[in-house]
């Protein structure tokens, strides 16, 4: 799997460095016009690492489209590794590099405010609360992208063609995601009990659809692996 | 003598459409066995299944006694009609990545394959010619020491040097203890290096043997009885 992860993220290594390049280069050029443009400054800054999220969660859903689809399939799925490797091996290239669009994102952001968001974030909030915001951040990732991973390997298995297997995916993608949202809503009225998480805001989580959220990701991960390994024809 | 591949009733549909109707065919251990019928025949879905690429709609296969998976790809060394590179690879990287994913990778072998074939490590893969790229899938294909090698169109597109050149390649590189099957529309050229063929016509073997045993009893040549079946 370790290979898996080497090639996929050279794979992807110029995509990043665009892409983190332009974040740096844009806020640079936002630097120079502290003092002029005052507050535009700022949410110009947010925007550019919002857009370049946005890019980088793209490049994430074709770590598993690109194989899919297209001939570089073949060796991919020719490679002596389980369903599993690459489907870990997808899930682990993508935090990797959302990761380091996000770090870079927010460290010219804190550069550009001289630190001072950052500061009162600190001040209002503790270390183990911001280390629980981060981890929450990458379980949302992860889950995200394996829901969307099974919808698009459905897809391919269900209908025959590129162009009809990925509308085939968006459609399978809002169907199940409306299901899954009626789901939760059942979940936390039966089952109302709730952890409050107290930050500058309090945070409530349900505990049952907390469990659920947990038990769909695994069974859309090992669904997921064996469909790859499985099912899934070139 | 061991059978490295079987393929019993093998059927695979695609919708509508049957593109294996029960095929049988079986690969003994040391032969190179030539696959041979036109366009949409069934050749390449079958190399795709024994590959595990591509999944049975019924009937069995079995490479190795085990049917095609992580195992099975472990021995196999499948050599596709498309262009399989990652964009980005020199053929150093496509070296080395065969070398990372495949324990029987030899990278000595590789390296003069790829002096046999005159191709520079440092070429991009994009750079290079549909020849140049045929002989790099080749020569990463032939650098493993696998029990099963399957070629489909090995010289599809390719000039007739160059065909002379892959031959040759195969031929060197083929061991006793391994066995190859191989597809190709280009029968008369190939002809020589088959032990036993197998022609397949709409998703059927229908006339399979040794291949010097059929010159024999048919007196023609492989490619004269090739046209003469699918006439």
């Amino acid at each position: 799997m370790l290979n898996l992860i080497k090639y996929e993220v050279r794979g992807k290594f110029l995509t990043i460095l665009g892409i983190c390049l332009t974040v740096i280069m844009g806020n640079l050029f936002l630097m120079t016009k502290i003092g002029s443009w005052e507050i535009a400054v700022p949410v110009l800054s947010g925007f550019l690492g919002i857009g370049a999220l946005i890019v980088i969660s793209i490049s994430s859903l074709t770590l598993m489209s690109d194989y899919l689809y297209d001939d570089q399939g073949y060796l991919l799925f020719t490679l002596p590794q389980s369903g599993v490797s690459i489907m870990a091996s997808r899930l682990i290239v993508a935090v990797i590099q959302i990761s380091i669009v996000t770090i870079v994102s927010m460290l010219m952001f804190c550069l550009l405010d001289q630190g001072r968001l950052l500061n009162t974030i600190l001040s209002y909030v503790e270390v183990h609360e911001l280390l629980y915001s981060i981890l929450i951040h990458l379980w949302s990732i992860v889950s995200a992208l394996t829901f969307i991973y099974f919808c698009m390997v459905v897809g391919k298995i269900a209908l025959k063609g590129k162009k009809l297997g990925k509308i085939g995916s968006f459609i399978i993608f809002f169907l199940l995601s409306i299901v899954r949202a009626g789901l939760t809503f059942v979940i936390s009225n039966s089952f109302p009990q709730i952890v409050e998480v107290h930050s500058v805001t309090t945070m409530t989580i349900n505990i049952g659809s907390t469990i659920f959220d947990i038990i769909m990701f695994a069974i859309l991960f090992m669904g997921t692996s064996y469909l790859l390994e499985h099912k899934v024809d070139l | 003598m061991y059978n490295i591949l079987k393929a019993e009733n093998l059927c695979k549909s695609y919708f509508n459409k049957k593109a294996l109707r029960g095929a049988n065919l079986t690969i003994q251990q040391g032969k190179i066995v030539g696959l041979l019928g036109p366009n949409g025949s069934g050749k390449t879905t079958f190399l795709k299944i024994a590959a595990g690429i591509l999944h049975p709609s019924s009937g069995k296969l079995l490479i190795d006694g085990q049917e095609p998976g992580v195992y099975t790809k472990s021995i196999v060394s499948y050599l596709p009609d498309t262009e399989y590179f990652l964009k980005w690879m020199k053929i150093k990287d496509a070296i080395q990545y065969f070398k990372d994913f495949y324990a029987d990778f030899d990278e000595k072998k590789a390296a003069e394959l790829l002096e046999f074939m005159k191709l520079d490590t440092n070429s991009s893969v994009k750079s290079l010619s549909k020849g140049m790229k045929e002989k790099l899938k080749l020569t990463l294909v032939l650098s493993r020491k696998a029990k099963l090698y399957i070629l489909d169109e090995p010289l599809g597109g390719v000039d007739p040097t160059a065909r002379e050149k892959i031959l040759d390649a195969i031929i060197n590189n083929f061991s006793e203890n391994s066995s190859m099957i191989i597809t190709t529309h280009l029968v008369n050229d190939i002809e020589r290096i088959f032990d036993d063929v197998a022609f397949i016509s709409d998703g059927e073997i229908v006339l399979q043997g040794n291949a010097e045993e059929l010159r024999l009893s048919k007196n023609q040549s492989i490619d004269e009885l090739y046209r003469e079946v699918f006439q």
